[in-house]
């Protein structure tokens, strides 16, 4: 069993397979766990057959530790978005669209105009807090198949919706549109007590995030168009 | 008619967020949004209330005056009732 320190909260993993595809190492911490997580067999296979055998047993454990991580989160007023996260001068500036929005190669194009003044955050499952009302944006070790992240935590900058479009625009979103965007992006827990955890989060989130819809079209231009917009 | 166990009821960014739990769950994957008139609608069926007695609380909630208000309140009541008997969200 290990100890992983994410998003400042350590989390117990008691873990049957390798964990050497998890990119934990930054991770580990000597902490006592405020709570731990483990999957069962029976949890392990289900996730095995869901995906239909195309993921190793490690992977499909991971996928399943990710959930408990999340729904244990949730008590520490913290909750797991799918999103990429570039911190440019120290602030984090997330990006949620669904999978193959282009997320990641929207972070590649900040990291390559920022250069040294950018720090991959995570490529896939970031961690977002809330700490005496401001926001700040974790590292996990689950960084997509790019493995693209670090275990730092940042605070958050701004969150944009990414969607593709013929020409690069960006606007603060609508309140609307942000829900069913965000929504679909966080992991709804099952219980009725952890739902209204993690919908609470997303009321803070939505009321108080500076938050912006970016079409773009996959060009360098675009993360000068959202940085502009968003510094 | 009443509906099923497990639906969660939240306001988040301003609207009344209804989200299924449990078994509920199995076969409503989303998120519903219900505006003010929405969520007296919705309270309404879960008290068991008829479509009949939604609609008048909401007239008169409205201070609905004519015919045609009335007819208005009604029909948006019984369209929202279908939508949630065809999402599955009522029991028998």
């Amino acid at each position: 069993m290990i100890t992983l320190n994410i998003a400042g909260i350590a989390v117990g993993v008691d873990n049957k397979y390798p964990l050497a595809q998890w990119n934990c190492g930054e991770h580990i911490t000597d902490s006592p766990p405020l709570f731990t997580v483990s999957a069962s067999d029976d949890e392990v296979r289900e996730e095995f057959d869901r995906l239909k055998g195309a993921f190793t047993p490690s992977d499909c454990e991971s996928n399943c530790l990710y959930r408990k991580v999340s729904l244990g989160m949730l008590d520490f007023d913290a909750f797991l978005l799918h999103a990429a996260v570039v911190a440019v001068d120290g602030e984090g500036y997330v990006f949620t669209a669904p999978g193959g929005t282009g997320k990641s190669t929207h972070a590649n194009y900040w990291m390559r105009e920022f250069g040294e003044r950018a720090v991959l955050i995570n490529g896939d499952k970031p961690i977002i807090r809330i700490t005496d009302k401001k926001f700040y944006v974790c590292g996990t070790p689950w960084r997509g198949k790019e493995r693209l992240g670090c275990a730092e935590n940042v605070p958050l900058k701004a969150v944009c919706l990414l969607e593709r479009g013929a020409e690069n625009e960006i606007a603060p979103a609508d309140t609307d549109a942000t829900l069913n965007k965000i929504f679909q992006q966080v992991l709804l827990p099952n219980d009725p007590e952890s739902v209204i955890k993690q919908l609470d989060l997303l009321d803070t989130l939505i009321g108080s995030a500076p938050i912006y819809h970016l079409k773009c079209n996959m060009s360098q231009d675009a993360a000068k168009v959202a940085y502009n917009a968003m510094k | 008619m009443n509906i099923k166990k497990g639906f969660v009821i939240r306001k988040v960014a301003n609207k009344y967020v209804v989200v299924a739990t449990g078994p509920a769950r199995r076969e409503f994957n989303g998120m519903v949004k219900l505006n003010e008139t929405g969520i007296i609608i919705w309270e309404g069926v879960a008290a068991g209330k008829t479509a009949d007695e939604i609609s008048d609380m909401l007239a008169e909630k409205s201070g609905a005056k004519t015919e045609g208000d009335r007819t208005y309140i009604a029909n948006n009541v019984n369209a929202m009732i279908k939508e949630m008997t065809d999402a599955g969200f009522l029991t028998e």
